[in-house]
């Protein structure tokens, strides 16, 4: 079922400094949001309207001054809002089968003063960037995804926006500005009408292994031996989509095992699973399914314990210990034959 | 490698024994050199004293095969102390 989707920022990463937030004193040369009620610039590149008061903007007075910076946003966490919802999701929320048809980052970039652009005094220019350095068209309020990446990878490399803002040298008052605001990736998507079961039942574990099969007898059955570059995506603890590769992956026509690694830390929206799907006329980025994670954010020390039947770790978020399985614990004789 | 009187031969494994206790359930595989090919024998339902020394049938033929033993739950536990494994020779090798 196709639909739209609309992903919007939900951190600042890094840059967004100088800032003044409030007031109409000129100062150098930095970030200011809003001249009245207070907004961060978070709430003003998420704003979609563009009012005086919530505007992320940029006020150079100095001649021969210079300012450039680049905000990095995350997209982590609820940031996806489906078919028009205003109640946003996260990325493990998503119908499974979803893959993106199109998107492109946009942004909403007034300048002041109005035309002639570029001002007079000086220069206001800006890129938006899809990945750190992957920078669009010089002063384009639009950056097309192209090719098409999977959600994940969207979300894991959130966006950007950099400025450079010059004064020409004798320039006076308020020559350089740029208000921006609505910042967001717009696009299409829709889910695959293949058919399959994670078999697996959640709540999985580091370590664990997934089994994901389809019926042979379904003529929409999911070919798993289609799909190539698999990997997994969580939000860390820092709400920033991470993304790993699983181990051990073994596909067949109707069934797909890979198991997971150790060592990441995912919170409790737990882990989604993606893959390439090689189709006609170009690959197709979906998602496979999200498993729920038993004990997120845990922690463990070894000790050896005379007859303990497992594994404890200690809970970060709740200061309580929590008893685990030890993983899958087991013994091989040797080979016989020759 | 096992050191023995086997050269290549196609063995058909046809069961284990073994001495076991312990709780849960205790999964058995058969597998090939490098995992090639293999199997899960019926699991065993482990008891913290027995006298019974559980038999579990097998169905597999390759030149080389080694028995994986293993629980998956949590607080299952087991000890081994002694396993047969059944096998007979059925062919001298694989067609050249």
């Amino acid at each position: 079922m196709p639909g739209t989707f609309i992903i919007r920022p939900t951190s600042i990463i890094s840059g967004g400094v100088p800032v003044r937030v409030g007031g109409v004193a000129p100062f150098a040369g930095g970030w200011e949001s809003n001249t009245g009620t207070l907004q961060s610039i978070l709430d003003a590149l998420l704003s979609d309207v563009d009012i005086e008061n919530l505007v992320g903007s940029m006020i150079l007075q100095a001649a021969n001054a210079t300012f450039t910076d680049t905000i990095r946003l995350s997209l982590g966490g609820n940031s996806i809002y489906l078919d028009g919802s205003l109640a946003p999701i996260d990325l493990t929320s998503l119908p499974a089968g979803f893959i993106v048809t199109a998107a492109s980052l946009m942004i909403l970039a007034d300048f002041i003063p109005p035309p002639p652009y570029p001002p007079v005094d000086g220069t206001s220019t800006f890129n938006i960037q899809q990945a750190t350095g992957n920078n669009g068209t010089l002063n384009a309020d639009t950056f097309v995804y192209f090719p098409i990446l999977g959600i994940a990878d969207m979300l894991g490399n959130g966006i950007g926006l950099k400025v450079d803002l010059q004064v020409d040298s004798g320039g006076t008052g308020d020559p350089v500005v740029g208000i921006f605001y609505n910042f967001r990736i717009e696009g299409t998507y829709d889910t695959l009408p293949f058919v399959w079961t994670i078999d697996t039942p959640p709540p999985i574990n580091q370590g664990d292994c997934i089994t994901m099969t389809s019926d042979p007898l379904d003529p929409n059955a999911l070919i798993f031996t289609d799909l190539t570059d698999f990997t997994f995506s969580y939000t860390d603890n820092d709400g920033v989509t991470q993304t790993g590769v699983p181990e051990s992956i073994v596909a067949t026509t109707n069934s797909l095992v890979f198991c997971l690694p150790v060592g990441f830390d995912p919170t409790a929206d737990g882990v989604t699973f993606n893959a390439i799907l090689d189709a006609t006329p170009s690959p197709i980025p979906i998602v496979l399914g999200t498993l729920a994670v038993l004990h997120p954010n845990t922690s463990g020390i070894y000790t050896l314990t005379l007859n303990k039947t497992n594994d404890t770790l200690y809970d970060r978020d709740t200061d309580d210990t929590v008893d685990v399985k030890i993983p899958n614990p087991f013994v091989r004789t040797g080979y016989v034959g020759g | 490698m096992s050191n023995s009187s086997f050269n290549g031969e196609l063995i058909h494994f046809n069961g284990t024994r073994m001495r076991v206790t312990g709780s849960g359930f205790l999964q058995l595989f058969l597998r090939s050199l490098d995992d090639v090919n293999n199997i899960q024998l019926a699991s065993i339902t482990l008891q913290n004293s027995t006298n019974r020394e559980p038999f579990v049938l097998a169905n597999f033929i390759d030149q080389n095969a080694q028995l994986e033993i293993k629980t998956t739950g949590i607080d299952e536990v087991f000890n081994i102390s002694k396993i047969t494994i059944y096998v007979k020779p059925m062919a001298t090798g694989y067609p050249m």
